[in-house]
C-alpha cells in the first residue's frame, strides 16, 4: 500500500491511474490548492537561489579545511594535549626525573648523624719492625690504628717542606 | 594535501619517542658508572697538639672535631701536608709525604658493594713501617696514629672521595 508522499510525489507527477487519481483528489479536497503553494514556493526558490559555479574551488576547500581544524583545536585543546598515552608517558618521564634527581643529588644516610655511613675496616695490619706494633681501635664512626713502639722524631726535624 | 587525522599519530609517536630516550637519558646517567673509574684519594698529615693555638680542620674533616678528641686525645690539629691523587691503575700512588715521613697507596679496588678495598704503605725515609688493607667507605677517612713528635703526634689520614 502506498504511503502519503509516494501518491502527492506520483499525483504531481501525472503518474497516477485514472482510478487512484479520482480517489486521491477525493481523499484530499484541498490538494489543488496545496499544489498551487508547492508550485508557487518552488518557482520562488528556483528563481533566487540558483547554484553559482566558484571560480577558484581549491582556495575555498583550503579555506574550509583550515576553518575545520581551527574549530577542532578549539573545542577539544585537553583532548589534545592531555591523551591518555602523553599523561602516561608524561608521569614515566617525571617519575624518571624524580628518582634520577633524587639518588644524584640527595644525600643519602642519616643526616642528623654524619657518622652514621661511616665505613672503615681495617683487615690487615703487617709491621716490618717487630718492635712496632700495630693495634686497630673500630669505633662506630671512626678508625684508628695506633701504632707503638716507634722512635719520636726528633723535635727539630722539619716536616713541613 | 595535508591530512591532521593521518598525521596526528605521528606526531604522537614521535612525541612518545622524545619522552622515552630522556627519561632513559636520565636514568642512566643518574646511575651509570664510567667502566674505568678515575678515583681520587686524598692523603692528610695532621699534626695532634694539645697547645692552646687553634687551628682549623681541613673541611674534608668538618664534623670530625670532636671525635678526634675523644679517640686521639688531643685537642689542637694541624695540617703539615696534604694532597689528593687521582688513581687510575694499580701501580704504587705517593699518597702525601712531609720530610721522611711517605705514605703510599698500593692497591685500591672497587668491591661489588660500593666500598673500596685499599693497601696503604707507611715509610720513614726508606724503612716500611707498617702495611695495611682495609675496606672503606667513600668520604669514610681511616687514620694512622703515627711518630711522636714535639710536643704531639703526626696522624696520618686517608679517605676515598670527597
Amino acid at each position: 500500500m502506498k504511503t502519503f508522499e509516494e501518491k502527492f510525489n506520483a499525483w504531481l507527477d501525472g503518474l497516477l491511474s485514472d482510478e487512484e487519481l479520482k480517489s486521491f483528489e477525493n481523499e484530499h479536497p484541498s490538494i489543488q490548492q496545496d499544489k498551487a503553494e508547492f508550485l508557487k514556493l518552488k518557482n520562488l526558490l528556483r528563481d533566487n537561489l540558483r547554484c553559482q559555479k566558484l571560480g577558484n574551488p581549491d582556495f575555498f576547500n583550503s579555506q574550509i579545511m583550515a576553518q575545520i581544524e581551527r574549530e577542532t583545536a578549539r573545542a577539544s585543546p585537553s583532548a589534545r594535549v592531555l591523551g591518555l598515552p602523553r599523561i602516561a608517558l608524561a608521569g614515566i618521564f617525571a617519575l624518571c626525573v624524580g628518582f634520577a634527581l633524587f639518588f644524584s643529588m640527595i644525600p643519602r644516610g642519616n643526616l642528623a648523624d654524619p657518622g652514621s655511613g661511616y665505613v672503615a675496616e681495617v683487615l690487615k695490619t703487617r709491621t716490618a719492625d717487630p718492635k712496632v706494633k700495630a693495634t686497630v681501635d673500630n669505633k662506630k664512626d671512626m678508625t684508628i690504628i695506633k701504632l707503638e713502639g716507634l722512635d719520636k722524631l726528633p723535635p727539630d726535624k722539619d716536616l713541613n717542606r | 594535501m595535508w591530512s591532521f587525522e593521518e598525521n596526528a599519530p605521528i606526531k604522537l609517536r614521535k612525541g612518545c619517542r622524545f619522552y622515552l630516550l630522556a627519561a632513559f637519558l636520565l636514568l642512566f646517567g643518574a646511575f651509570a658508572k664510567p667502566a674505568m673509574a678515575t678515583e681520587h684519594v686524598w692523603g692528610c698529615l695532621l699534626y695532634a697538639s694539645n697547645s692552646p693555638k687553634a687551628f682549623d680542620l681541613p673541611p674534608r674533616l668538618s664534623g670530625y672535631d670532636v671525635r678526634l678528641r675523644n679517640g686521639l686525645g688531643f685537642s689542637n690539629y694541624r695540617v703539615i701536608a696534604q694532597r689528593e691523587t687521582a688513581v687510575e691503575g694499580g701501580a704504587e700512588n705517593l699518597l702525601v709525604s712531609a720530610g721522611d715521613i711517605q705514605v703510599l697507596l698500593t692497591s685500591l679496588s672497587r668491591a661489588s658493594d660500593g666500598k673500596y678495598l685499599v693497601g696503604i704503605l707507611f715509610l720513614e725515609g726508606t724503612n716500611q713501617v707498617m702495611e695495611t688493607q682495609a675496606r672503606v667507605g667513600e668520604g669514610s677517612p681511616l687514620f694512622i696514629r703515627g711518630p711522636d713528635w714535639r710536643e704531639g703526634q703526626i696522624i696520618i689520614v686517608v679517605m676515598i672521595g670527597s
